[in-house]
């Protein structure tokens, strides 16, 4: 289990506990539960780095405590 | 913080049980999904159901501020106070457990604008993701804290490193329990009964009745003994007995047991001191037949000192290749040498201590018999004189073949080379006389080589061959002269008869002066050949046979000297005179033209007192002395100034009136000559280098500048010391 912080920088600061092997759109779902955005309309970002839907968390390895950035599209 | 919950608690119930009827609450939950539904129409359905209450629950929230996102912050305050309102809940417990908010109070979620992140507890992300169709989370339980760090990748543990303290403090800890066990154990080992704390009789009655006892036995003993002494003496007994016990002592011990004993020294080693204490020897505990030897223990130490030395000496002579004298002479007498007989010391020590002591009652000291003849052939002395011998004048051919090699020197060599020895080999000492003394007349070999000491003879030997041939070689001049003699005078005057007299002796420095006198005589004898050869003709035209002329003058006088023209040598014989007569005649020396005599130095002084030049001159002057004075000097030198030798020193001076050198001067006068001055620098240079000239001048050269030897002298002076001390501080030295 890992929890990931992610920050729109507007006001809405999250952290959000996973798994490693969830895709991205898992934790987009997961974070969308917790905002109260829709989930297709979260980009999550690591600087020009756009996470993609289908991908696990190890693969970009995203660790335990990391910050994600969180736009909306 | 616990007091701080406890009051939210404490509030929240309030609200409670304030709203505390349930229908009131249905409807007010009906109401807000309606609310809800409206808002949220377009959101997706699984979204929509998800009960998010995590962040309506953060207080923290107040803080927050409202201009970024100010719609939502509404929405949220609004959904809280229903929360409060609201009256279904889970028991307080069972909330408590599930609905933990965990406030992230991280600085960068305070500055990045974005507020406190929330974040909702393990139990419901799992509802969350079991609404959204994931697996739960899969809670690992955080590895034990046992030291072990895993790296980046997660694969490897790293050994942590040992904590340096802890350890010290275990081994400290260990030592100390290792130290009280061995104390225990000690104490165990000596732990005993103590005299006093064996006996039974702690108390003082007790041991004085058992002291009392013991007096009374002895008492009664003592009693007894006196009893039975009467006896004995009523009886006579006593005095057989005390002969008994004498007997018994007597043949205890006495010099006849101790016969057959073995005594491990020599016997003139333990007689030369008057009282030896002989121990027993220490002896193996499992020796086959042990036999009892007495030692005395200073004599071993002595043996074993002289042993030591022995060896040392061994040692340091080394390995040995050839065997030395004694070993030849024991070869000699067919005692073998023994292989490697070094090692037979170690071997046979026992049986040499054996052989080397003597049994007590049998007094025979048998050497061992080899030994007893090589020490006989030691002393042996060959009684065999030399034949005697006639000395000869002359060398032997011995002594003529030997020679000394010289060795062929390549180059210069620094070292001077060594002579070598005469070749021994070749030259049979025993056979050439030796000439050890002057006065000896006969020397006949020498002694015999067995019976010659070791240490004088090789040396001896080749010292005196050099000898007799160096002598032999002195002793020939002195022989020879006599022996030819006869001979020789013989054929000298046979030799001087056969020279003809008044004949030509054509030796080497005739025929040199002969080429040397040759121009001359040739210019000489030109005219004399001239009307000899016209004679000749005459003579020829005459007849074939000729007269012998008699004219004295014609006949060649070989007697007269040197042949041709030459004079008669004079006789180097007469001194100095003849010496440079002969040089004359030889051209050595040339002749002199004819010089006038030396004038004499001192002239001027007979010459009168007021004599001038002009006095002598003045009558030819008139004539025409006068116009030629002019382009030419006076025609004779100044003889009345002949003595004068003027001092001419140049010097020059600046302004100043200091002394210039050459080149100052030289560029003074360069100066004033064109008119023009040095720069200004350069005259401040020299006016500095003049200032630094005169203070060095000014310069004592005993003394420093600040004249501070003076002061010291001044100071011992003061003080009768020839020291001054430095330490103090200024008032006490200028005291």
């Amino acid at each position: 289990m890992l929890e990931v912080t992610c920050n729109d920088r507007l006001g809405k600061k999250v952290r959000v506990k996973c798994n490693p092997d969830d895709t991205v759109g898992d934790l987009k779902k997961l974070i969308a539960a917790q905002t109260g955005t829709r989930y297709d309309k979260i980009v999550l970002k690591k600087w020009y780095t756009v996470f993609k839907d289908h991908i696990k968390l190890s693969d970009y390895e995203i660790h335990d405590g990391m910050n994600l950035e969180l736009y909306y599209q | 913080m616990g007091s701080k919950k406890h009051k939210k608690e404490s509030k929240k119930r309030k609200h409670r049980s304030r709203s505390r009827s349930p229908l009131d609450g249905e409807e007010r939950e009906r109401k807000r999904h309606k609310k809800h539904k409206d808002r949220k129409k377009d959101r997706s359905p699984d979204v929509e159901e998800v009960p998010v209450d995590s962040h309506l629950r953060d207080n923290g929230a107040r803080v927050r501020s409202r201009s970024s996102s100010a719609s939502a912050d509404r929405e949220r305050e609004r959904e809280r106070d229903r929360r409060n309102r609201e009256v279904h809940r889970p028991p307080r417990d069972d909330r408590d457990k599930s609905l933990e908010v965990e406030r992230a109070a991280s600085p960068v979620g305070a500055s990045g604008g974005g507020g406190a992140s929330e974040s909702l507890s393990i139990e419901e992300t799992n509802k969350l993701r079991a609404k959204l169709g994931l697996k739960p989370l899969e809670v690992t339980e955080k590895p034990a804290d046992d030291g072990k760090i895993k790296d980046d990748l997660g694969e490897f543990y790293h050994k942590p490193a040992s904590n340096i303290t802890q350890q010290k403090k275990t081994e400290k800890l260990r030592e100390k329990l290792e130290e009280r066990k061995e104390k225990r154990k000690l104490e165990q080992k000596l732990k005993t009964t103590l005299l006093a704390e064996g006996s039974d009789d702690e108390d003082a009655s007790a041991w004085v009745k058992k002291s009392r006892e013991l007096d009374k036995q002895k008492q009664e003993a003592a009693k007894r003994a006196a009893m039975l002494d009467e006896l004995d003496a009523e009886f006579g007994v006593g005095a057989l007995v005390e002969q008994e016990q004498q007997e018994r002592q007597q043949r205890a011990y006495s010099g006849a047991s101790l016969a057959g004993l073995r005594v491990a020294h020599q016997l003139d080693q333990v007689a030369e001191e008057r009282e030896v204490v002989l121990t027993l020897a220490d002896q193996h505990v499992l020796a086959d037949q042990p036999e009892d030897v007495l030692v005395n223990v200073n004599m071993l130490d002595d043996e074993r000192y002289r042993k030591n030395i022995e060896e040392r000496k061994k040692a340091k002579v080394g390995y040995q290749a050839y065997e030395d004298e004694e070993d030849v002479a024991a070869a000699a007498l067919g005692i073998s040498k023994p292989v490697l007989g070094k090692y037979d010391d170690e071997l046979l020590r026992e049986q040499r201590d054996r052989a080397r002591g003597f049994v007590i009652g049998l007094h025979q000291d048998k050497a061992t018999e080899p030994q007893r003849t090589l020490e006989v052939a030691r002393r042996l002395q060959s009684l065999q004189a030399p034949a005697p011998r006639l000395a000869s004048d002359y060398l032997d051919h011995h002594e003529i073949h030997a020679k000394f090699k010289k060795t062929k020197r390549k180059g210069k060599m620094r070292k001077k080379p060594k002579a070598e020895p005469i070749d021994v080999e070749e030259y049979e000492a025993g056979t050439v006389p030796l000439h050890t003394d002057d006065t000896e007349v006969v020397a006949g070999s020498t002694a015999d080589s067995t019976a010659l000491d070791s240490d004088e003879a090789e040396p001896d030997r080749d010292l005196q061959a050099a000898l007799a041939r160096a002598r032999a070689l002195a002793l020939r001049p002195a022989h020879a002269p006599t022996l030819p003699k006869v001979e020789e005078v013989l054929q000298h005057v046979k030799e001087e008869e056969a020279v003809p007299e008044g004949g030509m002796l054509l030796d080497a420095t005739a025929e040199f002066c002969r080429t040397l006198a040759e121009p001359a005589l040739a210019r000489h004898s030109l005219a004399e050949v001239e009307s000899e050869e016209m004679e000749a003709e005459a003579e020829a035209e005459a007849g074939a046979w000729s007269r012998v002329d008699t004219r004295a003058d014609r006949t060649p006088d070989l007697h007269a000297g040197p042949v041709s023209g030459l004079e008669a040598e004079p006789a180097l014989g007469a001194g100095v005179a003849g010496a440079l007569r002969l040089a004359l005649s030889k051209g050595y020396l040339e002749r002199a033209p004819n010089l006038p005599p030396p004038r004499p130095h001192h002239h001027h002084l007979l010459h009168a007192a007021h004599y001038s030049i002009e006095d002598k001159a003045a009558p030819e002057d008139d004539k025409y002395g006068r116009r030629e004075r002019g382009h030419s000097g006076p025609l004779q030198e100044f003889r009345e100034k002949s003595a004068f030798r003027p001092n001419i020193k140049l010097e020059y001076v600046d302004d100043d009136g200091r002394a210039l050198c050459p080149k100052e001067a030289f560029r003074y006068l360069s100066h004033k000559f064109h008119g023009k001055g040095p720069g200004k620098n350069k005259q401040e240079k020299r006016i500095k280098k003049a200032v630094q000239e005169g203070l060095m001048k000014k310069m004592s050269s005993t003394d420093t500048p600040l004249g501070t030897l003076q002061m010291l002298q001044e100071k011992q002076r003061e003080t009768h010391s020839a020291y001054i001390v430095l330490s103090g501080n200024k008032r006490d030295q200028n005291n």
